[in-house]
């Protein structure tokens, strides 16, 4: 829709004076100017911390799986599940993974928010779909499979994908 | 010739210990040295009689005071130390109606999980490079939501109305037998 053209504009319009625009000092910019785009020796630099920490968060990413894996079994075991905290390490573990180039478990991770965000109960194909998730997770994590991943990791998400839409119906 | 980013003083507040030392790290990297880091809203609130940010970047999930919470608290608190200050908000919630109440909150720039030192940068020169006016309706403070072409806006005019959340989420149901097999199949081929 062309936007510069106001006699076309029909749309229903404010009052006068129900807003007001207020132009502020670019403080920012007198802070930091003068200068302009980015500098690529402090981005490299930036990148190059993320690399340095990504053998430790490696280390750490199996364990957290590992972890979360064992807390669903629990709360499978006693019947008593806490999807909010399910949620809450997944989400945590998700945000992280991509950061470190782990854009599969990323991935996963958002499936399997996905598929926790409306459960209000947990039936026994719920708690399998659950599984599923974790399971493809580990294996993920286990193979140490960075980025993407290959043609298959596809064809996982998209099986994680109906297993969440038909959760919903 | 780049900014000289060494004296902007940062508020990062983030809850995640591993998340909030990454960002650190990486705004130390990017030259920003006078970073000062919170696990939540309150902290950073508390810090203000010490520590007057220029630029806050924060998470959205956090307790007792979330990141919008903290906007909003910028934005429109009596005790706010500068209404204008630019809020970067962090999040891995990234649903159109989850966007649109982080910018009725009244923030800057959204940065999606996962970060990576490109987007953190790419954000923080937005702020510097493209500052939006501050625009003050009925049920609005912050910056003008309109990004694009500002000045010549024109779309429905939304500004005298109530700002209401959007769509929320369904509640489940069943999953698929099938579908789970597949995918347990798939594994064995990764």
């Amino acid at each position: 829709m062309p936007r510069a053209v106001p006699q076309q504009n029909n749309a229903p319009r404010g009052e006068p004076g129900d807003y007001e625009e207020i132009p502020i000092p670019n403080k920012l910019l007198a802070k930091v100017g003068p200068g302009y785009g980015s500098d690529p020796v402090a981005l490299q630099q930036a990148e190059a911390v993320v690399e340095k920490l990504k053998v430790a968060y490696e280390l750490r990413l199996e364990k957290e799986v590992q972890d979360l894996t064992l807390s669903f079994q629990k709360m499978k075991n006693t019947g008593e599940y806490d999807l909010d905290l399910l949620h809450d390490v997944v989400h945590e573990i998700r945000g992280e993974a991509g950061t470190f180039g782990y854009d599969l478990v990323s991935n996963i991770g958002k499936s399997l928010c996905e598929l926790l965000s409306p459960m209000g109960g947990v039936s026994s194909d719920d708690s399998r779909a659950i599984e599923t998730h974790l399971k493809a997770m580990q294996t993920v994590v286990a193979q140490k499979v960075k980025g993407a991943g290959p043609k298959v990791a596809k064809e996982i998400l998209e099986g994680l994908a109906k297993i969440v839409e038909k959760s919903r119906d | 010739m780049a900014y000289n980013l060494t004296n902007l003083q940062v508020q990062l507040i983030e809850d995640n210990r591993n998340m909030r030392a990454l960002v650190k790290a990486m705004l130390n990297a990017l030259g920003m040295n006078s970073v000062r880091d919170y696990s939540n809203g309150q902290q950073a609130i508390d810090a203000h009689e010490v520590f007057v940010p220029d630029l806050i970047i924060t998470d959205w999930m956090m307790e007792p005071v979330d990141g919008l919470e903290y906007t909003k608290f910028i934005r429109s608190n009596v005790d706010s130390p500068d209404i204008f200050i630019p809020v970067i908000l962090m999040t891995g919630h990234t649903e159109k109606w989850r966007i649109m109440t982080a910018r009725d909150a009244g923030v800057n720039e959204l940065l999606a999980k996962p970060i990576t030192a490109t987007t953190l940068y790419s954000r923080i020169l937005a702020i510097i490079e493209k500052p939006r006016p501050f625009v003050r309706t009925k049920s609005f403070f912050g910056p003008c939501r309109r990004r694009v072409n500002w000045k010549d806006y024109m779309g429905p005019e939304r500004r005298a109305d109530a700002d209401g959340p959007a769509a929320m989420m369904g509640l489940g149901g069943k999953s698929g037998r099938s579908d789970v097999d597949d995918v347990e199949r798939l594994l064995e081929n990764l």
